[in-house]
């Protein structure tokens, strides 16, 4: 397998699958034209001396050769060049689509998980703090106090909940992405074997004749088919994300995980006054 | 402002109490120069997750908690000030003296 950690990486990677499968077809091609303009050569060279309609080399007549160089012209290259560039079109394009940063998905990841850490620290409970303070301070000042200082400590632990969630989401989708990018590059490799070992097998004149296109072009298409499915997976993934779980994405962007609303609490204003106001300050006697 | 009266007072709960907003206000800032980091990132989940609006969906939220960070800095720090202010009065202290309430609302987010 493959490893794979930055878009860059992966696009190479792709761009050298992909000339990977232009060198490998255009190599195959000229190497049937050889195999082809050899057997044509004997033939040239044998009809000079014996001058006859129909000769035989090496089990073939000089009619195979001809049908098997007609077939090469007009159906092996044509077809196979046609298909390998429309399959790297194809790629290139899907690709486009699956672009992203997972490892900057991973940094923020972890910003947002430090961002809970900061938050959520250990120290005494607001409440404990609340009842030492009531030992020594009374009034309206202090019942104000202790109303909004509960309030104002929940919303550091809704906010690192929310944040929490955000680093989970994050990563997640970090993972999707680079595991997606690796499955893709790694299919590649091996269809690219597949449709080698598809295009090595005609070596002989016969084979030539006998060469199955469809299965071939079928072979190259599988390539394009899969980058097709890996896109879709991906993308079913983020609507699965975004929409049908009623996405935990949707629930933080509204402020129904985490902080509500995404917005700091306000101190009543009646409690502002309170806490602000010496005259409603006291002590305990 | 200066002595407020004839209390007996026990300050130092007070300026204890205080000085935990201080520590608070710098998790909170720490928190929102953390978060500060996401915003406008949503372009990294690639463009199949934007066609869901999951990049819209994060920079709306890092966007929004961010500021709301900042408003709880801005909290908390008005936490601490009205703690310390009181303790200040009761103390009487010249030198420390209490803000204005005024002056304390003002450190409050607008």
């Amino acid at each position: 397998m493959t490893d794979i950690t930055d878009w860059d990486q992966f696009a190479e990677e792709v761009r050298k699958r992909c000339q990977d499968l232009f060198d490998k077809v255009w190599g195959e091609l000229n190497r049937m034209a050889d195999v082809l303009n050899d057997a044509a050569s004997h033939f040239d060279w044998v009809g000079l001396l014996f001058p006859i309609p129909k000769l035989i080399w090496d089990g073939l007549t000089s009619d195979d050769v001809e049908r098997a160089i007609d077939k090469f012209n007009n159906e092996i290259r044509p077809q196979l060049e046609q298909k390998a560039k429309d399959v790297v079109a194809d790629i290139t394009k899907v690709v486009g689509t699956l672009a992203g940063d997972p490892p900057g998905l991973k940094r923020l990841s972890f910003d947002y998980a430090q961002c809970r850490e900061k938050l959520v620290y250990p120290a005494p409970s607001i409440q404990s703090e609340i009842q030492q303070l009531g030992k020594s301070w009374k009034g309206e000042a202090f019942a104000a106090y202790s109303l909004a200082a509960g309030e104002q400590v929940k919303a550091m632990s809704d906010a690192a909940l929310g944040m929490e969630r955000a680093a989970d989401m994050t990563n997640k989708g970090a993972a999707k992405i680079l595991q997606l990018w690796v499955d893709l590059n790694d299919k590649l490799i091996g269809g690219l074997v597949d449709v080698a070992k598809l295009l090595s097998d005609a070596t002989t004149v016969d084979k030539i004749l006998s060469f199955e296109i469809p299965v071939v072009v079928s072979a190259i298409g599988d390539l394009i088919a899969f980058v097709q499915s890996i896109a879709k997976t991906l993308e079913d993934y983020w609507i699965g994300v975004g929409f049908q779980d009623q996405l935990d994405w949707v629930k933080l962007n509204n402020g129904a995980t985490g902080l509500p609303h995404n917005t700091w609490p306000v101190i009543h204003p009646g409690e502002v006054d309170d806490i602000s106001n010496p005259h409603d300050w006291g002590v305990v006697a | 402002m200066g002595d407020i009266g004839s209390f007996e007072v026990q300050s130092r709960e007070l300026r204890q109490e205080g000085q935990e907003w201080q520590t608070r206000k710098q998790a909170v800032q720490s928190a929102h120069d953390l978060a500060d980091n996401g915003i406008g990132k949503g372009y990294m989940f690639g463009y199949l997750a934007n066609v869901a609006h999951l990049g819209e969906y994060h920079d709306h939220f890092v966007s929004a908690i961010t500021d709301a960070f900042a408003d709880g800095v801005k909290t908390f720090d008005y936490m601490s000030a009205a703690l310390t202010s009181a303790a200040n009065a009761y103390d009487g202290a010249d030198t420390t003296s209490a803000e204005s309430a005024g002056h304390l609302k003002d450190r409050l987010p607008q």
